[in-house]
């Protein structure tokens, strides 16, 4: 039996979320094993969260921030991107692939992208398959 | 996990659109009897009947917390915010699960929908019980308007606000207000004098009880938050005292020094005492102490043996005043791009290299030539080029269209046309004529015989006659040309004003990548900034012409007016909070702020936040390893439930 | 070498240049960190440089928030010289206050430490003969290595307790939604992935937690790995200077333009 694929992502409420939205009016699917958290700011999206996201069972990560240079407060989307690179480094330092975690931009305007990215990212996932972490069985 | 809390779940069917996709009823069903967790759910929970059950519900039950689970929180948190609030639960004691926009609408199977709903939901449930209760702060908003730079702008900001009632401060660099606009001679397209429909509004100002009048003046230092601004100007002396000047004039006859007048761009001369220009308000000399001989060699004191009047004041100090203002509104204009850089123009190296400001100088029937275009010997030229571009929508200098190059270089054609009956030559890239009445002028030009060149001059050169030579070409003929004129002029890009870096710091804001100001949003805001409070208006934000400046002004003035209306600002509760004890003095944070809330305070070693300067973007929190800094309603505790919820 | 190091010590405190020195003494049969005062001076006789290593610089951190107002001294390796830089990037205590005197390793203790800079820099003087460092080894990207290593912890805390580094008031680590009260095995890999993102870019490499593990988890390795990392994206190096700024305290510069 295929185990179920499950991917977390962070979103910001003033763009991704908005964006999210969009694609739910315009009734657009998606993978349902994509699950959504709005955070004010990308930048708000600490590494302990992401962390915590795989120790708990997730095969992937991504947040989703504004354009650049169209952050609704300024430059949230910069920091995020840089924590970023970081904790694929760490996670890539103990064995886990880096494609697991990943930033996209997403206007509030853009669902139709929205949509694109969730499957492709899906895709991607689908076919490294199940995070190694889940073979430990930590809680 | 706390058991003392109730928690109440309404999940709303929302018709079909939920219902229809997500199997509400085995959802509760398996998940009934968990302690202190209470299932409801109902057709419509926004309307008027399922915002009543979910209030009975919590006065039954004695619900402690509840969570919506429904369409997307932008849509109707604030709804339910006000439902709980209205049944005696704190309005931040509430989740909204959006199980709609983000689950039953773009899930196709339904087993997958439902399973998917239910880990929405219980993420949102045990987010919800580390959520604190919030309260809205309310702070008075000071009836007090600071507007910096006295051009069109802020001339038009100031008497739209003084009329509505308030208390403006005009805040103005130079000795007067009047800004680039006073220099211009005729405006496009209609060609009307600029200082006929300037000069009213300055004597307006003069005269409106509610402007009080600083000029010669500058903004040192602001700090605090919308509503409460403490601000910091310094009056520069004037060494002419206002109260007893009467602008005779007679101290500026009997000076002996002349130095290059800067309003006439250089073009003529004015005296170490002088008022900037004829319509100058206040109407009143000013003491230019760096070329004064008084104030450089303890020589002369004319003026003030002279004066009829004993109001000139050597001993006048620079006056600092601390004001405080509800609203700041930033209005200081532009300034020309320097040709000189651009070597090949020729610009301060051939004379009769001219940019369009003393142009506009020379038109002027109160300029160093009292409106005749003439060459520096005195003859009239009989051709003339003007050159587009010089500067702009250039990848080595500024990459922008400066929007109202085309415009005057049609109206110098023919004004110059009219007065000189030289052939006019204009070296376009593209024209962009967006005015009313721009394309009817256009005509007018062509049809009094000025040529149209499109192409970008490679350099000017100038012959041992003073003819200066235009290379170019010529991309619709496709050659090469070298036509002789008698005079350039050259229009250059509009850049930001000179004090806009040094302003940001002050004020906090941010500059876009072409060095104007940053509005917060190109379409809908384009006058409001990132900081609550402060505005900008006119060229300061980006080139324009005086009818744009003068609607931006107006924007301003009614964004600043509704403001002060309100009298009291709420202050939305989800900003960041700085646990001291926790914070170990490191200093991440600190530069990480877009809105400067945080400093370091080198007395404690800690770092010290400003909450009402704060947005709530948390980019601070998620910097602080230590954990002293924490995002009201996005705490990181409630974040993490939520993460194990959903997962 | 010893004889000259006690001569100098008792230098600076006799000549008020420092008001207490943080070194190493004998101990019947051990050697431990020591504060050595005008009061104390005839201890020096019982200073002791053995090839061991202790947390000096968070001892001195300990020091100067009881006594704020006293000039200290302190011994240093090359290593405690890279922690200090960096406790001072941090704002956790003033080099320009604090008498350095600094110790260039042995051979021997440069091997046992596999250390890549045995020396001092910046001290205001230095003892030994200066050698050239071990070269770093290479990363070991398996998972099962790793949670086999992790799976051993038994949450004792000792690698953030000896760390100079971890100086933070409230410690992440005892998050409960982190890390779970009560409960063995620790939440793993997540304890030590927090902290190696905590330590990434400031980790200057000493060993002391790889030391103090109970369970002997190639803490050290996992920290080296993630800094070159750090190198690589940041150009980003900790311990070197006063001057590098920590890769996540700061966001891009703004471009200024032309022709103002």
């Amino acid at each position: 039996m295929k185990e179920n694929i499950n991917i977390l992502g962070f979103l910001c409420e003033w763009c991704a979320y908005q964006g999210a939205d969009l694609a739910g009016t315009s009734r657009l699917n998606y993978p349902a094993e994509i699950k959504l958290i709005k955070v004010p700011c990308s930048g708000r999206v600490s590494g302990h969260m992401i962390l915590k996201a795989f120790q708990k069972g997730a095969d992937a990560v991504f947040v989703a921030g504004c354009h650049p240079g169209d952050c609704h407060f300024k430059s949230g989307n910069i920091i995020a991107q840089k924590r970023i690179k970081v904790i694929k480094s760490i996670l890539d330092t103990i064995g886990i692939e880096p494609l697991r975690l990943d930033f996209f931009f997403i206007s509030a305007s853009e669902g139709l992208k929205f949509k694109k990215v969730a499957e492709e990212f899906y895709a991607k996932i689908e076919k490294l398959g199940p995070s190694k972490l889940k073979k430990w069985k930590i809680r | 996990m706390k058991t003392k809390e109730r928690i109440g779940v309404f999940i709303c069917h929302c018709g079909t659109n939920i219902a229809g996709k997500i199997d509400i009823k085995n959802l509760i069903q398996k998940n009934s009897g968990k302690e202190n967790l209470f299932f409801f759910d109902y057709p419509y929970f926004c309307s008027q009947l399922g915002q009543a059950f979910i209030k009975e519900k919590i006065n039954q039950l004695n619900l402690t917390r509840i969570v919506v689970a429904a369409c997307s929180p932008s849509l109707h948190e604030k709804t339910f915010q006000k439902v709980a609030q209205e049944a005696g639960i704190n309005p931040y004691l509430i989740s909204c699960a959006n199980i709609r926009e983000q689950c039953s609408w773009v899930t196709l199977d339904k087993e997958k929908a439902t399973e998917k709903a239910e880990k929405i939901i219980f993420s949102h449930i045990n987010r919800v019980m580390y959520q604190q209760p919030l309260f809205v702060k309310e702070v008075e908003i000071v009836p007090r308007v600071l507007i910096i730079g006295g051009g069109i702008a802020g001339i038009e900001a100031a008497l739209k606000i003084a009329n509505a009632g308030k208390e403006v401060y005009l805040v103005e660099k130079e000795p007067s207000i009047g800004g680039h606009m006073a220099k211009l001679d005729k405006t496009f397209p209609t060609l009307d004098c600029a200082s006929c429909i300037l000069t009213p509004k300055m004597a307006q100002v003069r005269e409106n009880k509610n402007i009080k009048l600083l000029t010669y003046s500058e903004v040192e230092e602001v700090s605090g938050f919308v509503g409460n601004f403490n601000v910091k100007i310094r009056k520069k002396a004037r060494s002419v005292n206002l109260l007893k000047c009467t602008g005779c004039g007679s101290c500026i006859e009997k000076c002996p020094v002349k130095v290059d007048s800067e309003f006439d761009m250089g073009l003529s001369k004015r005296k170490a005492i002088y008022i900037p220009f004829p319509q100058a308000v206040p109407n009143a000399p000013v003491i230019d102490r760096e070329n004064c001989l008084w104030f450089t060699k303890n020589k002369c004191g004319v003026c003030k043996k002279i004066c009829p009047f004993s109001a000139i004041d050597y001993d006048m100090e620079d006056e600092i005043t601390l004001e405080k203002f509800g609203a700041i509104i930033v209005a200081i204009g532009f300034s020309l791009f320097n040709p000189e850089l651009i070597y090949q123009y020729g610009y301060k190296r051939f004379p009769n290299v001219f940019t369009s400001l003393e142009i506009e100088r020379l038109l002027s029937s109160t300029g160093p030539t009292l409106g005749e275009i003439i060459l520096r010997n005195g003859e009239i030229p009989k051709e003339v080029a003007i050159i587009h571009c010089v500067g702009s929508r250039d990848e080595n200098y500024k990459s922008y269209c400066s929007a109202i190059c085309c415009l005057y270089s049609l109206k110098f054609s023919y004004l110059i046309k009219e007065r000189t009956k030289a052939k006019i030559y204009n070296f376009y890239i593209d024209l962009r004529l967006t005015r009313k009445g721009g394309e009817d002028f256009y005509n007018r030009v062509l049809e009094e015989g000025v040529e149209f060149i499109r192409g970008k001059p490679a350099k000017i050169e100038m012959q041992k006659n003073g003819k200066l030579v235009i290379e170019c070409e010529d991309t619709l003929l496709g050659k090469i040309r070298k036509i002789p004129v008698d005079m350039v002029i050259l229009s250059p890009a509009i850049c930001p004003g000179k004090d806009t870096l040094s302003l940001a710091k002050i004020l906090g804001l941010s500059l876009s990548s072409d060095g104007f100001f940053q509005e917060r949003h190109p379409k809908l805001a384009p006058v409001s900034t990132m900081v609550e409070g402060i505005y900008i208006a006119g060229c300061c934000q980006g080139p324009k012409d005086i009818p744009e400046t003068v609607a931006q002004a107006g924007l301003a003035a009614a964004e600043v007016i509704s403001l002060i209306d309100k009298k009291k600002i709420e202050i939305s509760p989800i900003v960041a909070e700085l646990k001291e004890d926790y914070c170990s003095g490191c200093g991440v944070c600190i530069e990480l702020c877009p809105y400067n809330a945080l400093e370091y305070d080198s007395q404690k070693n800690k770092a010290k936040l400003t909450p009402e300067k704060c947005f709530g973007c948390g980019v601070c929190v998620s910097a602080c390893f230590g954990g002293a800094l924490s995002l009201k309603n996005y705490r990181e505790e409630e974040i993490l439930a939520q993460i194990e919820g959903i997962l | 070498m010893e004889n000259k190091i006690k001569e100098k010590i008792k230098e600076i405190i006799i000549n008020k240049e420092v008001d207490g020195f943080l070194g190493l003494r004998k101990y019947f049969n051990y050697v431990l960190p020591y504060l050595f005062t005008e009061k104390n001076l005839e201890d020096l006789e019982e200073f002791f440089l053995d090839e061991v290593k202790y947390p000096l610089s968070k001892i001195i951190l300990k020091i100067k928030k009881f006594y704020p107002d006293k000039k200290l001294g302190i011994l240093v390796r090359g290593c405690d010289e890279k922690h200090l830089i960096e406790l001072h990037k941090f704002n956790q205590i003033n080099l320009k206050e604090l008498y350095l005197l600094g110790i260039n390793c042995s051979e021997n203790m440069a091997l046992k430490c596999e250390c890549s800079s045995p020396y001092v820099r910046i001290a205001n003087i230095s003892f030994g003969e200066k050698i050239k460092g071990k070269e770093i080894e290479n990363p070991h990207k398996d998972l099962s290595f790793w949670m086999e290593k992790f799976s051993r912890c038994i949450k004792c805390y000792g690698c953030r307790n000896i760390c100079p580094l971890c100086f933070c008031n409230n410690c992440t680590l005892e998050e409960d939604l982190l890390v779970k009260r009560g409960f063995l095995p620790v939440d793993y890999p997540l304890f030590h992935l927090i902290r190696a993102y905590h330590l990434g870019g400031r980790c200057i490499n000493c060993g002391l937690c790889e030391e103090t593990c109970p369970a002997e988890i190639p803490l050290r390795k996992l920290y080296r790995e993630i800094n070159e990392k750090f190198y690589q994206i940041f150009n980003y190096k900790p311990g070197e200077n006063l001057k590098d700024k920590y890769p996540l305290e700061f966001l891009e510069e703004i471009k200024e333009g032309h022709g103002i």
